[in-house]
């Protein structure tokens, strides 16, 4: 499989998750790559803004990630390398994960406060922009290899989920059980359009075993949750659909609030077609 | 319209929107019933004889075939119903070729699922109950015998009415 991108800012909850994603680049036989973006301290004395030796902190932040990459590698036998980057997170990851042609994210999610929910994490805002997939991992999470997958969906799309065949990938890779939920408001009609891309998500489905769910319920995040414990999903996938300004202002985010609630690893599948698997 | 009433060449003739209507709003809550009010009474009836073990098994067959069955019946109504009446001008329905797999897998599954019913035929001697059985268990025997015969019409007009009237385009 393609090498895994690390995240981390060195939290408690990014320290936890670390052992997730190295378990995980084990597990697919993939390179791990951790990485750091840090941003430039600004220190004041007296009033004024003194300036600091970027060349002591690149080194500084180099050592830090290499000595960390080092120590993963000789923990789990794996291939580990680090690199550290100054600049705003979302955009550096973006950028390291193309350089790097890795195929996949794991970013840590912490449980976060109400505040924190409204404005949102790096790993919520990352999800939306990336064009790689994205496991996004709740900090207590042990590592357990996926068995169970439950795909959430709402049809809303005129495309041929052509964004599936790394889900299928990954399907295919781990041996994995899948399940693919849709709700459906039992108020509305059912929809011909929601029909047809629920038709064409059969067809790419097809040769990949799946169990479907239609649950009549206009509380998605409930049924989500209520149907990972049922089926014993070990992680929950989502293609987060991108909002048009107006439509954002009215919808919330149904992929972020799964991220938030499921307690579960969550798989953000990213709307372009590419592989996984080398 | 009555599909229990309607007779072959006259079903032949009926609007497809009005025979997947009449699926939608008469037979689907009426197969959803007989499921539900069975499974009801069996497991009242087996409270009133726990060591029944033709009892035990009737309630895991029926169980069986209510999942197997809720998923099928949502599965058709969600995807596969909106798509018929919106490509349906009322005699024929052209769709795309994706239907054309979803069709066939569904008559997989209204295979599977007449097995299923053969086993609770089976199991429950043709949905006889014996004199000395419990009124719950002879309801619920009575419901299973009007579920078999519901499920039967629904892959009838669908097998040999609906899904024939579909051309598949490119």
């Amino acid at each position: 499989m393609k090498p895994i991108v690390f995240a981390t800012d060195y939290s408690d909850a990014a320290q936890r998750v670390m052992h997730y994603a190295a378990e995980l680049a084990k597990a697919a036989g993939a390179k791990l790559f951790l990485f750091h973006v840090w941003s430039m301290p600004v220190m004041v004395a007296e009033g004024a803004v003194v300036p600091v030796n970027m060349d002591e902190l690149e080194q500084a932040e180099d050592k830090k990630i290499t000595t960390l990459s080092a120590t993963v590698a000789a923990e789990y036998g794996i291939t580990v390398s680090g690199a550290a980057s100054p600049g705003f997170a979302v955009d550096e990851i973006m950028d390291y994960v193309r350089r790097s042609e890795a195929g996949m994210v794991v970013m840590a999610m912490k449980k976060l406060g109400p505040v924190d929910r409204l404005f949102g994490s790096v790993a919520t805002s990352f999800m939306r922009e990336s064009k790689v997939p994205v496991v996004i991992v709740p900090d207590s999470t042990a590592f357990k290899k996926p068995q169970i997958i439950l795909l959430t969906t709402d049809l809303h799309t005129k495309n041929d989920w052509h964004e599936l065949d790394v889900l299928k990938e990954i399907v295919n890779y781990f041996h994995c059980g899948l399940h693919v939920l849709n709700t459906h408001n039992p108020n509305q009609e059912a929809n011909a359009e929601e029909a047809k891309a629920g038709l064409r998500l059969e067809q790419r489905l097809q040769q990949i075993p799946h169990i479907w769910h239609l649950p009549e319920s206009d509380d998605i995040i409930s049924a989500v949750t209520k149907l990972v414990d049922e089926v014993d999903a070990d992680w929950v996938a989502a293609v987060p659909h991108k909002l048009g300004f107006w439509q954002g202002l009215v919808h919330r985010s149904v992929s972020k609030d799964i991220v938030v609630k499921a307690d579960k690893p969550v798989l953000i599948l990213p709307e372009r077609h590419m592989h996984l698997v080398d | 319209m009555n599909l229990h009433k309607k007779s072959g060449p006259e079903l032949r003739k009926a609007n497809i929107r009005d025979v997947l209507n009449e699926l939608e709003l008469y037979m689907r809550p009426r197969i959803k019933e007989a499921v539900e009010v069975a499974q009801e009474q069996l497991h009242v009836a087996e409270k009133i004889t726990p060591d029944d073990t033709t009892l035990q098994s009737v309630l895991q067959i029926v169980r069986d075939l209510k999942s197997a069955l809720y998923t099928h019946l949502a599965r058709e109504y969600r995807l596969l119903y909106p798509v018929m009446r919106a490509a349906s001008n009322g005699t024929w329905v052209a769709a795309g070729s994706e239907i054309k797999s979803f069709v066939q897998e569904m008559i997989s599954e209204h295979a599977a699922l007449k097995e299923t019913l053969a086993q609770l035929r089976r199991a429950t001697a043709d949905y006889n109950s014996l004199p000395k059985a419990s009124p719950s268990q002879k309801l619920a025997f009575a419901q299973l015998n009007v579920l078999e015969q519901d499920l039967n019409m629904l892959f009838y007009v669908e097998e040999e009415y609906l899904f024939p009237k579909i051309t598949y385009t490119k």
